[in-house]
């Protein structure tokens, strides 16, 4: 999955969609593995650097893993045809 | 050498919940580096803000509405021409457009300028024409359909599904979902704005609005186009966003390229969730958020004036995308005098 070369987003986790003109927060977490996924990471290495910094089990991130990848898809910030 | 100083006359400064365009247009003149204005105004009604707004306009001049007579509507600009010397008329009303239309070619021979639209541009454009439009230029627009009548309305089930909009030859839109409400709609826009009233499709999605300036040539000489992100219940926009969306400045471009569309227009579009866009409506002038396009880059009322006067005027070619407005309410402070004034003497 890829998001969306034309979404924005800085330090502090907030998303801007200029075709859309709207704009998201994420958390910590979440714009961590955004700037993975922009950065080109695939969702197996995004696991496991997630798995290695955060005390996380990964039953529980698999599973926090597919609900973001749906709520990025569900808001059209990522390119579901790269799934 | 100093530049010489146009005096240009501008309706719609009734600044309130309900904007007229007349303040966002006067800003973005008084903006401009290339031209020295005199900025008159003209309102129909005493309490209109932009009349008491420090630094909007020069001199405000109270006119007839248009309903009351082309006659007496002219002779009233005509008495302010030759007062002020008016070289510019920019109307900014949908209502007012038709008489100054048609009197553009009188007006012109006093030396007030215009820059508009054709009568045929203005009417192909109008709510009702809609679906003929859409066809003859090849733009997807929702069903729409003229009703004159409340017996026209228990029939209307057979077309369209609820919900549905009721809308206004001029202003107003209203969701109905059921007869009974498009009968008490009906009756409201039609004491209001008189017959036709139009039914039009709900299409769901996004509302995505372009303010765009041909020069009547085919050429596209600005488009900005913004997402509203806070509307009030008037529908007006008290928030928006300028957006990059290709799309929609393809069909602005295409649409201004056939129709030869002189001076400035809003075109309304619903994007649908799968990606389609629906005109739901052209408005023949600025709309009152004209303000942000400036701000981003394209200055279209100084654009529009030059190319009424004359001239040089290059297109614009990008503007800042995710530059927002949102508005405010402020309370402005006057005079009893001010208010004796401008509705005993007609002038301020």
């Amino acid at each position: 999955m890829k998001i969306k070369p034309s979404i924005a987003i800085n330090d502090n986790g907030f998303l801007f969609d200029p075709n859309t003109g709207e704009s998201y927060t994420a958390n910590a977490v979440a714009r961590e593995i955004i700037f993975m996924m922009k950065q080109g990471l695939s969702i197996d290495e995004i696991r496991t650097r997630i798995l290695d910094k955060y005390d996380v089990d990964e039953t529980t991130l698999e599973k926090n893993l597919i609900d973001f990848q749906a709520i990025l898809r569900h808001y059209n910030l990522a390119d579901s045809t790269d799934l | 050498m100093s530049k010489p100083q146009l005096h240009i006359a501008v309706t719609g400064l009734n600044n309130t919940d309900n904007p007229g365009p007349g303040v966002p247009v006067i800003r973005g003149i008084r903006e401009s580096q290339e031209l020295d204005v005199r900025i008159i105004g003209l309102a129909y009604e005493n309490l209109e803000p932009g009349i008491y707004m420090p630094g909007i306009t020069d001199k405000t001049y109270l006119i007839p509405y248009p309903s009351s007579g082309t006659k007496v509507f002219l002779d009233r600009i005509l008495e302010i021409h030759r007062r002020e010397r008016i070289d510019l008329v920019i109307p900014n009303f949908d209502a007012e457009l038709y008489t100054f239309i048609k009197s553009e070619s009188l007006l012109a021979r006093e030396g007030i300028r215009t820059f508009l639209p054709t009568l045929a541009q203005l009417d192909e454009r109008s709510k009702s024409n809609l679906p003929a439009y859409g066809e003859k230029y090849g733009v997807t627009v929702p069903k729409s359909k003229e009703i004159v009548s409340v017996s026209d309305i228990p029939s209307l089930g057979d077309d369209f599904e609820y919900p549905l909009l009721v809308k206004g030859k001029f202003y107003d839109a209203y969701l109905a979902y059921n007869a009974e409400q498009v009968t008490s709609h009906f009756n409201k826009i039609a004491a209001k704005w008189g017959l036709p009233v139009i039914i039009q499709e709900f299409i769901k999605g996004t509302e995505v609005n372009v303010v765009a300036l041909g020069d009547g040539t085919g050429r596209t000489i600005g488009a900005v186009s913004m997402r509203k992100q806070y509307i009030t219940d008037k529908g007006k926009a008290w928030g928006g966003i300028t957006i990059d969306d290709p799309k929609m400045m393809e069909i602005t471009r295409h649409i201004i390229s056939q129709t030869h569309w002189r001076g400035g227009m809003e075109l309304e579009m619903i994007k649908t969730q799968s990606g389609d866009y629906f005109l739901i409506e052209i408005n023949p002038r600025i709309p009152a958020w004209v303000y942000l396009a400036v701000g981003a880059g394209q200055n279209l009322p100084e654009a529009l004036v030059k190319l009424a006067m004359g001239m040089p005027v290059e297109p614009y070619g990008t503007y800042q995308v995710g530059k927002m407005f949102i508005r405010y309410s402020w309370d402005m402070l006057g005079d009893i005098g001010q208010f004796e004034k401008i509705s005993m003497d007609g002038e301020l």
